[in-house]
């Protein structure tokens, strides 16, 4: 179980990783409702994600409305890929 | 790790949610069908006739163009503010089958073009022709099932029915090219609003955040 990413381990950011593995870059809006997470939740998930550099994070607008776009970075794709291949391997 | 495949894939049937390209796809059918009939209406071998050929496919490739518009802007306007932004990565396609891709579009159109000014001009008569809309028709409906049995769209397998019938009726009343331009007319109706059903339901569930961050 060393081996296992603790980052990524954690079940909300978990699918956070997934969600955005699945996308070139999503909004927080969208990451919001897929998760069920409250704004304050999914913040700290996608900053502890952020510090690991498995996720950018661009702070931009649309018109006059804050946007926040989030995309998985190379290191949090592989990762996701290694996490994925760690936990096939510990549950076969 | 099943249910991980499952999420990875939630952003493109995000995408597919609200009927916006269907609403579009079916509009632009019907469009192009409307277009290439008023040129089975003209007189065969007239100038104006042969002319409309041209105007028809500018108007053919304006309708493309115009779909593409159309699913920007409505993504942009009703569900982007509702569900959130999603951008999918692009097609990792290599450079040979994008070329081939390419390659495939051009020959279609050539295709098209030759097909229309042998029975716009020539007459076309063949005893083919009668079958030409059934076909498509069928053609249509074996899409749309393999379609709906593939993302789970269960109104596919309706619309499937529905091209099926518009074969079954277009049959007995219109020959080849015409045929075909009634089944993308019946088409298109179908697919617009079975598209304007998805996009009601979608705003329905997705309200109008009161904030955004």
């Amino acid at each position: 179980m060393s081996e296992v990413d603790r980052i990524i381990h954690e079940p909300a950011r978990l699918l956070i990783v997934a969600l955005l593995s699945g996308a070139k870059e999503t909004d927080f809006l969208f990451l919001q409702r897929e998760t069920n997470l409250t704004k304050g939740n999914l913040s700290s998930h996608l900053i502890k994600l952020e510090e690991a550099q498995y996720v950018e994070i661009e702070k931009t607008f649309r018109g006059k409305i804050p946007l926040t776009l989030v995309r998985l970075t190379a290191k949090g794709r592989e990762a996701f890929q290694s996490y994925r291949k760690t936990m096939n391997g510990l549950l076969r | 790790m099943a249910n991980l495949d499952e999420v990875a894939r939630r952003p493109r049937r995000y995408l597919s949610e609200d009927g916006v390209p269907d609403v579009m796809l079916g509009l632009n059918s019907f469009l192009v069908g409307l277009i290439f009939l008023v040129a089975f209406l003209l007189p065969k071998g007239s100038s104006i006739g042969r002319y409309y050929i041209f105007v028809a496919q500018i108007l053919w490739g304006c309708c493309i163009l115009g779909m593409r518009w159309g699913i920007r802007t409505l993504r942009m306007r009703v569900t982007f503010p509702r569900g959130g932004y999603v951008a999918l990565a692009d097609c990792q396609a290599n450079t040979s089958s994008v070329w081939a891709l390419r390659f495939l579009r051009v020959a279609c159109v050539v295709l098209a073009t030759l097909m229309a000014e042998q029975v716009l001009m020539k007459g076309g008569a063949s005893a083919l022709e009668r079958f030409v809309g059934p076909l498509i028709a069928v053609g249509m409906a074996l899409a749309m099932s393999v379609a709906g049995w593939r993302y789970k769209l269960s109104y596919m397998n309706w619309l499937a029915l529905f091209s099926l019938l518009l074969g079954v009726c277009v049959y007995p009343f219109q020959r080849g090219g015409a045929g075909i331009c009634w089944m993308l007319i019946g088409l298109g109706l179908g697919i617009s609003v079975a598209g304007l059903v998805r996009l009601r339901g979608f705003i329905g569930a997705h309200p109008m955040p009161v904030e955004t961050i």
